[in-house]
């Protein structure tokens, strides 16, 4: 008397899992449910059973195909004329290359997703620190030089104790630039500071020529105003 | 399938990537069998075994690297290979492995048919029931051998090799309900075949 419980889908649905609920690989909550199915189903019984016998028939059997090493023998000696064929067929250049490809391709899958991306990031965040590190010290380092000097840059005769200084003050709208690098050079001098506020300038001379120098100074139409500095 | 030996062959099949051939012993000795038994029982054919395993370890060799543990079981994949290469034995072959039981039986259990199973010839008209003994587990043996490919592969991926269903689906490239209803139709066959020899169920199973 065969005794079932539940739907026939319920019954179908759990005598096929039958097989897999005896090599214990189904799922906790598959498992319980043939469980359940099976306290009150005689059917399923009988055939869990018979599988019950197959499986162990099928288990207790002896094993059918033994490995041996002279059938080892036989595949590595395919193996190596596989190997000797690649071999002849690819440069040794290529070969390093694919072989260090070959690693870094398996090393780069078989590295887990966050360490990957961790590694990227890293990769990213020193390789954007290096760049805003050396590259500005290589544009300095390869720069020419420029022409272009401040007032306030080292000269010689500002640095002589012996030079005399002066402070002019130009007539801005008749001074042009031309005269004003003529006048310098007439009196050998050069401006060491300024415009101030009030539009003077400092130009300092060779102390030797301080009279002289000022004499020039005061007749050139396009200064107003000069004093010397003590 | 061993944790054991999964866990061993993932270590192994990165070596062998790298073209160690003494990991490539070790993976041999730790898988041979398994895969020769299963492919013996496929093909029937010990030579055509012997050179299906060699074709399953040469590819190995080849592809190796290829293998990633993320995206499934080693066990599934090697086993998945192997099933493989049987398919394409039978088809170089022609046929269906030769059996020693007459060949009206053989076309008649190799029927890729999930839904209509034919009867094979009773009991007394077979020439081969003298050389079966009573014994239960030959009489087991001969109905296991008498099914079709498919029942036989799943009968064995299943209680052999301890697969799940998922895992054997997976090996014979089917979906999972095609694996379960081939079981299913396979231990009805079984009993069928089981019980044409003259044996009882309740004999099988102890009388439980």
């Amino acid at each position: 008397m065969i005794d079932q419980v539940g739907t026939n889908e319920e019954h179908e649905a759990v005598a096929e899992m039958l097989p897999w609920f005896i090599n214990g690989s189904l799922t906790g909550r598959e498992a319980a449910r043939v469980e359940t199915h099976l306290q009150r189903c005689q059917d399923c019984r009988e055939h869990l059973d018979f599988l019950r016998a197959v499986s162990r028939e099928n288990v207790e059997q002896a094993p059918a195909w033994q490995a041996s090493p002279a059938h080892f023998a036989g595949i590595l000696a395919e193996v190596e004329q596989l190997e000797a064929k690649s071999e002849t067929e690819l440069s040794p250049k290529k070969k390093e290359g694919l072989s260090l490809l070959a690693r870094l391709k398996r090393g780069f899958r078989q590295t887990p997703t966050a360490v990957r991306w961790t590694l990227a990031t890293e990769s990213f965040a020193l390789a954007a620190l290096v760049i805003v590190l050396v590259v500005p010290q290589l544009r300095i380092e390869n720069t020419v030089p420029g022409e272009y000097r401040t007032l306030s840059d080292a000269d010689p005769i500002s640095k002589l104790e012996s030079s005399a200084r002066f402070r002019i003050l130009f007539d801005h709208d008749g001074m042009t630039t031309s005269d004003l690098v003529a006048l310098l050079k007439q009196v050998h001098g050069q401006i060491v500071e300024g415009p101030t506020q009030l539009g003077f300038f400092t130009v300092a001379v060779v102390k030797n020529d301080e009279d002289a120098t000022k004499a020039i100074l005061q007749k050139h139409p396009n200064i107003r105003l000069v004093q010397k500095i003590e | 399938m061993n944790p054991a030996n999964e866990k061993r062959g993932i270590a192994l099949i990165e070596r062998i990537a790298l073209k160690d051939r003494k990991a490539f012993e070790e993976f041999y000795y730790l898988f041979a069998n398994a895969l020769g038994g299963y492919l013996i029982k496929m093909l029937n054919h010990h030579d055509w075994a012997d050179e299906c395993v060699n074709d399953v370890m040469l590819t190995i060799w080849q592809s190796a690297e290829r293998f990633d543990a993320k995206r499934g079981k080693l066990t599934t994949w090697l086993f998945g290979i192997a099933h493989n290469k049987g398919l394409k034995t039978l088809e170089r072959v022609g046929r269906h492995a030769k059996r020693e039981v007459p060949d009206e039986w053989v076309d008649a259990a190799n029927k890729e048919d999930d839904n209509d199973f034919r009867e094979t010839p009773t009991a007394k008209a077979n020439p081969e029931r003298e050389l079966i003994s009573g014994e239960l587990g030959e009489a087991l043996t001969w109905a296991l051998s008498v099914l079709s490919l498919e029942h036989r592969c799943v009968i064995e991926l299943c209680f052999k090799n301890g697969f799940s269903y998922q895992e054997i689906a997976e090996i014979m490239a089917c979906p999972e309900n095609t694996v379960k209803t081939r079981m299913f139709h396979a231990r009805k066959r079984l009993a069928e075949l089981f019980e044409q020899r003259g044996y009882s169920l309740a004999e099988l199973t102890g009388g439980t």
